[in-house]
């Protein structure tokens, strides 16, 4: 214990940091005090900056085709587990951004713009979290708006910042077990365009939209396809690129999931007239497990 | 839209990751994945672990992007952190101990620094760090790159030079405060 105590100078510290000579406990320790001490984050800045010089060393080498696809797979389950409770969908850049906004702001008429049309899933006892999470989505935005500002950040993202502030807060859902399912859903030219993560237990499926949302006045609305159902069977409007519900997929038994493919349609504003896809079906994606970690 | 290149424009991508856009986590994956998975399998031995943890490397950049500080550090820097940080927790919990054989052995290291991957790439400041690493007494030095490039912890720098541990720390302490001497006297 001596050995912790002495000597322990801040600038120390930042080094052993950076060095990586540290345990996961202390180093966790250093990365929450970095939060509020500056002149810690500073030293570790300082001692990243003089030791950074000797990555290029380090050889690139080539990664496999389809991490990418991993990475994200392991995104939106930790996202349907509710460690990132925030739906950023609505926040897209450039061209879609026009498109995200009015997701936001244009989705159901004074609904939450979260909610969909189906049988959705509300969790009022969450609102002081969710407050929690605004506030601190709030200062993040506002410290990188003073970023992106100075480094001359595309003009139309900016008027995103409003609507990040705004956003809707998945409640955090906790899972455990094997109860989470993923699909990449992807349009006929191969291109990703959501990533579904179907939590069973809680009946709960975040929409992570990569993609631009639907064309003026439409509403892309998801089904479950196959499996148990011979007719497509429709899970709501995707209207914030949020939460959709999964209540029609909980009766399933894994076998039946398995065999379900989750499907997006164009439709009308306010879904299908007639319970069955009428638009065509844009993005389509088989459900997998998703071991989770 | 101009495509935006170099490090303040990858701070651009990690500002736009932090607000959930999921195009630039594209692009800024696309840029950077080959050198981080190459700082991570430098540390692991191993690809098929590697591509596991370069994974997990960017599911932390893409829910840490909001804590990046440009006045701080470099994005790569940054991201360097996390994927070392990542490679070295899989090296440890994995309880493979780094053996004499897979211990680079010295004369790598050496030759490492003398011709960097690319001779034009040598930045004037690999060229400081590399002036003041030799300057450094040579087992000090070694200690210092298998902590840093290899992610050696305390106790395998200990074993492999036949020293107590808490002495370990304290040259490597010693190293990094000379280092730090030299280079800030060079800048």
């Amino acid at each position: 214990m001596a050995e912790h105590d002495m000597n322990n100078r801040p600038d120390d510290l930042a080094a052993d940091y950076v060095l990586g000579v540290l345990a996961p406990d202390e180093r966790a320790a250093i990365e929450a005090r970095m939060k509020t001490d500056s002149a810690l984050a500073a030293a570790v800045g300082a001692w990243q900056t003089r030791l950074e010089p000797l990555l290029d060393t380090v050889a690139p080498v080539l990664v496999p085709q389809g991490n990418l696809d991993r990475v994200w797979q392991k995104i939106a389950a930790q996202q349907g587990r509710g460690k990132i409770a925030v739906s950023t969908s609505a926040i897209e850049s450039e061209s879609a951004g026009a498109a995200g906004v009015s997701d936001v702001a244009g989705g159901t008429p004074g609904a939450n713009p979260a909610a969909v049309s189906g049988p959705a899933v509300s969790d009022p006892g969450d609102s002081d979290r969710q407050t929690a999470q605004i506030i601190t989505l709030q200062r993040r935005v506002t410290r990188w708006k003073r970023a992106a500002l100075a480094a001359g950040a595309i003009a139309a993202s900016l008027v995103l910042y409003v609507a990040a502030a705004r956003l809707p807060i998945n409640p955090a859902v906790d899972v455990q077990g094997e109860s989470s399912f993923v699909a990449i859903l992807q349009s006929a030219d191969k291109t990703a365009h959501f990533v579904a993560s179907v939590d069973i237990k809680t009946g709960r499926i975040d929409m992570l939209r990569m993609g631009p949302g639907p064309a003026g006045g439409k509403a892309y609305e998801l089904w479950a396809v196959g499996g148990a159902s011979a007719k497509p069977l429709s899970l709501g409007l995707i209207t914030g690129g949020a939460a959709v519900s999964a209540q029609i997929l909980k009766r399933r038994n894994e076998a039946a999931l398995r065999k379900t493919v989750l499907a997006v349609s164009l439709e009308p504003a306010g879904g299908s007239p007639t319970g069955q896809p009428t638009g065509p079906v844009l993005f389509t994606g088989k459900l997998v497990p998703f071991a989770g970690q | 839209m101009t495509k935006p290149s170099g490090s303040e424009n990858l701070a651009v991508l990690l500002a736009q990751t932090a607000l959930g856009d999921r195009r630039a986590f594209a692009e800024l994956y696309t840029r950077t994945n080959a050198k981080l998975f190459g700082v991570i399998i430098r540390i692991l031995g191993r690809q098929d672990v590697a591509e596991d943890v370069l994974q997990d490397c960017f599911v932390v950049i893409w829910q840490r992007a909001g804590d990046y500080n440009s006045a701080i550090a470099s994005p790569i820097s940054w991201m360097a952190t996390i994927a070392r940080n990542k490679a070295i927790d899989k090296k440890r919990s994995s309880g493979e101990r780094l053996s004499q054989n897979a211990v680079p052995v010295d004369e790598e290291i050496a030759s490492m620094l003398a011709t960097p991957l690319d001779e034009a790439e040598r930045s004037e400041r690999l060229t400081s760090l590399t002036y003041c690493l030799e300057r450094l007494p040579p087992d000090r030095r070694q200690m210092v790159l298998l902590a840093y490039l290899y992610g050696c912890s305390r106790d395998e720098i200990a074993a492999r030079f036949s020293r107590p541990i808490p002495t370990v720390k304290t040259i490597l302490r010693r190293a990094l405060e000379n280092l730090k001497g030299c280079l800030d006297g060079r800048a």
